[in-house]
């Protein structure tokens, strides 16, 4: 990797990162918020269930997003990933029902959001790697 | 990886559509969770849901407090009523018109859903519709499965619990028929302080409900009713003396 894509990862695209995390409460908190019953397996029985429903959801659109951009965008929705993670918490999490006070409750947020970021970009990159074996397979095609 | 170009990737005022679609879902996020702290008149909070059923269960539960009070169950309130049709009109209705009106657009044009035209608000519509169509498409047949056991099942402990009730009452009888035999002097056809020659009467014998037997000695007859419905069931009961009935054994279902 030379300095000029070194560059293009650390340089941050405000409007994919703003479109990742609307996909996120759009596509993920809204359906989860519709059907309630959904809401009430993954948010009233501890926290596994609840990183195992947002991490799922985050990979998903994170996935989307690397795949559906035109160039690298991992960065973006990692950040956006975990913005959502804070916003997740307050309006849809049953979190504060856990018992954990303290350095025991900031260290579990400060997990939630770095497990946030960390699959964010990894669904991300695992959309890149999608979008480039397409563009191998249509150049490809385009060849023969 | 590829290279960023130059091309627009979103279409003009994506950003700030989709932006202000998300601070509604926001604010609907932050009213549905302080609505869960409002309870209902009998204590039991109002749903948000796609699922106009969760409403139906909700009234349910307030007709059986209600019941269970001794009040007169009470039709739900208006604000329930929107809250089971307007969820119903965009989840079974709105959503999947516009998702399948947009599906066919697109096979028509022949566009692929990761093709590289530029985001628009009409595409993250069509997303978000087909996502609640096939949220509410896979839910519903499970849930109907589940729903439609249960009530069977439900029907069916009830219609146990009937017979079950129907051959006490009908034991009870012949407790009393029994006592009296017991009773009586044998100048009348009774027992005369004895059960000894004591039959379950010819009428009784065979209802609707059960068939009964009698078995006995000088101061105790063991009924056994056998339920005509559900043969693998049945009851036992002792009658002593005093014509106190006890030792009741319930078999099959009845347990």
């Amino acid at each position: 990797m030379n300095d000029t894509q070194t560059l293009r990862l650390t340089k941050i695209d405000w409007r994919w990162l703003v479109v990742t995390y609307c996909f996120l409460v759009l596509f993920h908190l809204l359906p989860s918020l519709l059907a309630s019953s959904l809401q009430q397996f993954f948010l009233s029985n501890g926290t596994w269930r609840f990183i195992l429903w947002a991490g799922g959801g985050i990979a998903l659109v994170s996935a989307y997003v690397g795949r559906r951009s035109t160039g690298i965008t991992i960065l973006e929705p990692g950040i956006a990933a975990m913005l959502y993670m804070a916003t997740l918490i307050p309006t849809a999490s049953n979190i504060h029902d856990i018992n954990a006070t303290g350095s025991r409750l900031i260290g579990l947020l400060v997990a939630l959001h770095l497990i946030a970021f960390l699959v964010g970009c990894f669904g991300a990159a695992a959309g890149e790697w999608l979008q480039v074996r397409n563009e191998k397979e249509h150049l490809h095609t385009e060849n023969s | 990886m590829s290279q960023r170009t130059d091309s627009p990737e979103f279409a003009p005022g994506f950003i700030w559509q989709i932006m202000l679609l998300t601070v509604a879902v926001l604010c609907f996020a932050v009213y549905s969770r302080s609505h869960e702290d409002s309870k209902g008149n009998m204590g039991v909070a109002s749903p948000t849901s796609i699922f106009p059923w969760m409403i139906g269960g909700k009234q349910t539960i307030e007709n059986g407090l209600r019941a269970f009070s001794g009040k007169p169950p009470e039709p739900p309130p208006i604000d329930d009523r929107a809250r089971a049709l307007g969820p119903l009109l965009i989840s079974m209705v709105l959503c999947p018109t516009v998702f399948f009106l947009e599906w066919r657009r697109r096979r028509l044009a022949k566009a692929s859903f990761f093709q590289r035209t530029p985001l628009r608000m009409s595409g993250g519509l069509y997303g978000l519709c087909g996502m609640v169509t096939v949220l509410v498409a896979v839910a519903v047949g499970p849930i109907a499965y589940i729903g439609e056991n249960a009530r069977a099942n439900m029907r069916h402990a009830q219609a146990i619990q009937s017979n079950r009730d129907a051959l006490i009452n009908e034991l009870n009888l012949l407790a009393l028929d029994a006592a009296q035999y017991y009773i009586l002097p044998k100048q009348l056809g009774s027992g005369g302080r004895s059960f000894v020659g004591y039959s379950v009467p010819e009428k009784n014998a065979k209802t609707e409900e059960a068939s009964y037997t009698v078995t006995g000695t000088r101061n105790v007859v063991v009924f056994r009713a056998v339920s005509t419905r559900y043969p693998s069931c049945a009851v036992q009961v002792k009658v002593d003396s005093l014509g106190h009935m006890r030792e009741w054994i319930y078999e099959g279902e009845f347990r």
